[in-house]
């Protein structure tokens, strides 16, 4: 019933208001739908990889893919790369890269370039930026999510150029911060 | 915005959601899915909205994001019940050790639930357009719930909606609900998740939204109110 009415309206909505849910001509597709689990994330042969047990603050750059199954604070910028948060992984950073894996905990922004995975055991807080998102039921998330579309894409900011090869591969570390 | 004015014959915008295996298969099939009015009535609204900002009030679903994402919208997700819980949970942990051996000691709900929503839904005033409440507003404790929906009235922009499901009887399972299409919503069972703590009269429902300009409630046959509220 509706209150405080201020103009006429029918009680429950004509169906003929509505187009059928089939066979419309759909948006680009900007969101992967999916059921069926995604596989525990491998880091790549040639990635950075942050073990269990060890804690890092600092500010990443480069061009490596990059593993994180450890405690990781700072900010992370791999704009050509995949950053994947394992599940015992503990992020507080914002992460801009191509592509964004997470199974573990994140409390930070998330800029994908090319997409987003929040896996079943995933913990976010903070917002999301991508081309797609894919999330795993189960994944527990709290912010905003904007898609962005391929021709509108915003190229991540490149600070790799800034940045001296360190000790940690094609990762860099800025050496006023360093480890903890 | 004056989304009562429409004309109601103007034909919704094409949509459709979940071609892939979220709506399609079988295993979607054999979840248990209902005929949403409330929802078919909600995206009838929110039809002529383009860049329009929704928040979902519970878990995060990939065919719920995905259905508002296709349309242009920008998705905000906060599980309000569970952030609730976790809150809770700590809270009362954190002031019974403060407490020591005092057997005596009363949780001050109203005080945690002050103290929550300084943390939570802690958005600008008049930033969404539309609000998912699902099956949140049965399950709230006492002193939060009209907290809770007096922010959900600030963070709306004038004509913007809320969308929620009361119960007609107590609940045997809580549910978590997903979109499935414009037209049905698909319900999730999250056994022993939350014990259900009110059933509502309609009456009291609509003075718990007083505030809102008007209200709409639709009954489905499996008793579920949906409740559909605009600012």
């Amino acid at each position: 019933m509706w209150r405080k009415q201020t103009e006429a309206r029918p009680s429950t909505p004509k169906a003929e208001t509505y187009a059928p849910p089939v066979a419309a001509p759909r948006a680009p597709q900007a969101v992967e739908h999916m059921t069926s689990p995604v596989s525990v994330p491998v880091p790549s042969s040639g990635a950075t990889r942050l073990t269990p047990g060890i804690s890092v603050k600092g500010a990443f750059s480069g061009q490596a893919d990059m593993f994180v199954d450890g405690e990781l604070e700072g900010s992370v910028n791999l704009p050509e790369s995949s950053v994947t948060v394992g599940q015992n992984g503990r992020v507080s950073a914002d992460i801009a890269a191509r592509e964004i894996i997470v199974q573990g905990a994140v409390h930070g922004n998330l800029h994908g370039r090319e997409r987003v995975l929040l896996g079943r055991s995933s913990r976010v807080n903070g917002d999301v930026e991508t081309q797609r998102i894919m999330i795993e039921d189960g994944a527990r998330f709290r912010g905003h999510i904007t898609m962005v579309r391929v021709k509108e894409k915003q190229p991540v900011a490149d600070t790799s150029k800034e940045e001296a090869p360190a000790s940690l591969g094609a990762v860099s570390l800025r050496p006023k911060e360093g480890l903890s | 915005m004056a989304w009562l004015a429409k004309n109601r014959g103007v034909t919704i915008k094409a949509q459709t959601v979940g071609a892939g295996p979220t709506a399609a298969s079988p295993v979607a099939a054999a979840r248990s899915a209902r005929a949403s009015n409330g929802l078919k009535e909600f995206l009838w609204l929110l039809n002529d909205v383009e860049h329009g900002r929704l928040l979902d009030l519970g878990p995060v679903w990939q065919s719920t994001v995905g259905f508002f994402t296709e349309r242009g919208f920008r998705v905000s997700t906060d599980d309000l019940l569970r952030t609730w819980k976790d809150f809770c949970g700590a809270e009362e942990a954190r002031l019974r050790e403060e407490a020591g051996a005092n057997n005596g000691f009363e949780v001050p709900r109203e005080e945690i639930a002050d103290r929550f929503l300084e943390y939570s839904l802690a958005y600008p005033p008049e930033d969404f357009h539309a609000i998912l409440a699902w099956d949140l507003f049965d399950y709230l404790d006492d002193e939060l719930l009209p907290r809770v929906i007096a922010r959900l009235y600030d963070v709306l922009r004038p004509g913007g909606l809320v969308l929620g499901v009361f119960h007609s009887r107590t609940a045997e399972k809580f549910h978590r609900y997903r979109i499935l299409d414009p037209l049905s919503l698909e319900l999730v069972p999250a056994p022993g998740y939350c014990p259900h703590r009110r059933i509502f009269q309609n009456r009291e429902i609509l003075n718990l939204f007083g505030q809102f300009r008007s209200s709409k409630t639709f009954v489905g046959r499996d008793q579920l109110r949906e409740g559909l509220f605009v600012k």
